[in-house]
């Protein structure tokens, strides 16, 4: 079940790649630089990025948690 | 404190509508609770919601409106609003805002007004509505044919006038909340960028200049090495490791919680020190006042 968590993880952190990359081009376009909107559009993405890491980290701790108790149950 | 008006009011409440009230009582009736108004306010939002969802996508075939219809009344119970909104979305963004005709002009407010009101009403009455569902049909109708009856004798005019006081009072609250909603809609919705607006600047946001994308392009591939380089040396913890980060974050998730339990805790036990202190001071006088000397042990002085 944890793997589920951690593939949803793992799409908002590409989500969040893609939503920076964006924001970055939005700072970087000389012809129409747009500062605020970038501003905004990099926060917004620093947020589903970090939710997506910490997806994937509870995921893989409550994995190892999980698999700990069923050695200790086993032997 | 509580009045005796509430507690009357408690008591019918908590008390079931067969049982057999003794006449010493003089337990008074709820007037709101006899009245079927709450049965034809729930039978006038399916309605509309039902002649919501004929409108909306008017090109798709019949059968798709109905089945989505049904799919939107069996599952009012469990989802509320939150399926109704969904699919009002859904419409209007198939229609592409604001191309849609029936969203101009007085109609389109008249649909704004009727979307906002049936989804406050979902979300303010989930528990009338899942005991609509849950309930039958047939029941629900001789309780709407035989209601008035009953209630005719339990009202007086004081009660009435209290009933219609509240239910005015409770209605100008809605429709207050209900421009309150459509006037923060209609603005943000005027805000929001036209459709060739939004596809021209999302366009100019790719295509930057070709050295400025490598860069940007390099600049997020370094982000996502670094964070899967992160992830693999973050595998390579040990159990009791794990279990600390997991105890960390469940603290760090509740931990607003956590401090009004243990801040309310700490307050009632500050409540019987000084309660349990007061009367260990009178106590102690008492004795000394009598020509006692000889401090008494007090067994309510103990506080876990």
């Amino acid at each position: 079940m944890f793997w589920l968590r951690e593939i949803f993880g793992w799409i908002l952190v590409a989500v969040a790649l893609v939503v920076l990359r964006i924001g970055i081009n939005l700072a970087l376009n000389t012809e129409d630089t747009k500062i605020v909107e970038a501003s905004m559009v990099l926060f917004a993405a620093l947020g589903i990025l970090r939710g997506g890491i910490l997806l994937i980290r509870i995921s893989t701790t409550a994995r190892i948690c999980q698999m700990d108790r069923d050695a200790d149950r086993n032997g | 404190m509580i009045e005796p008006e509430n507690l009357r009011s408690a008591a019918a409440v908590a008390e079931p509508a067969n049982a057999q009230r003794p006449d010493d009582l003089n337990v008074v009736d709820r007037p709101g609770d006899n009245i079927p108004l709450t049965l034809l306010l729930q039978l006038s939002v399916f309605t509309v919601v039902g002649a919501l969802l004929l409108v909306l996508a008017p090109e798709g075939p019949w059968s798709v409106r109905l089945l989505i219809i049904a799919l939107v009344f069996m599952t009012l119970k469990r989802w509320g609003g939150v399926l109704v909104l969904i699919l009002v979305q859904g419409d209007l963004l198939l229609r592409e805002g604001r191309e849609f005709a029936g969203l101009q002009g007085v109609t389109g407010i008249l649909f704004v007004f009727v979307v906002v009101a049936v989804l406050m009403f979902v979300a303010r009455n989930r528990q009338l509505l899942q005991q609509t569902a849950s309930s039958s049909l047939f029941r629900q109708a001789k309780t709407l044919l035989n209601a008035p009856a009953a209630t005719g004798d339990n009202l007086t005019e004081a009660d009435s006038s209290a009933v219609a006081l509240r239910i005015f009072a409770s209605g100008l609250r809605a429709l207050f909340i209900l421009h309150g909603c459509v006037a923060i809609s209609a603005i943000l919705i005027a805000m929001l960028p036209d459709n060739r607006e939004l596809t021209r600047s999302l366009r100019s946001a790719v295509d930057a200049d070709p050295p400025m994308v490598v860069g940007a392009a390099i600049f997020v591939a370094i982000i996502a090495a670094w964070i899967v380089v992160s992830e693999i040396s973050w595998r390579q913890m040990t159990p009791s490791q794990a279990r600390m980060y997991q105890r960390s974050i469940f603290v760090k998730l509740h931990y607003r919680d956590l401090r009004m339990v243990v801040l309310r805790r700490l307050k009632l036990r500050r409540r019987r020190l000084a309660a349990t202190s007061s009367q260990k001071n009178n106590d102690t006088q008492t004795t000394t006042a009598g020509g006692v000397t000889a401090t008494r042990w007090n067994p309510d002085s103990k506080w876990d």
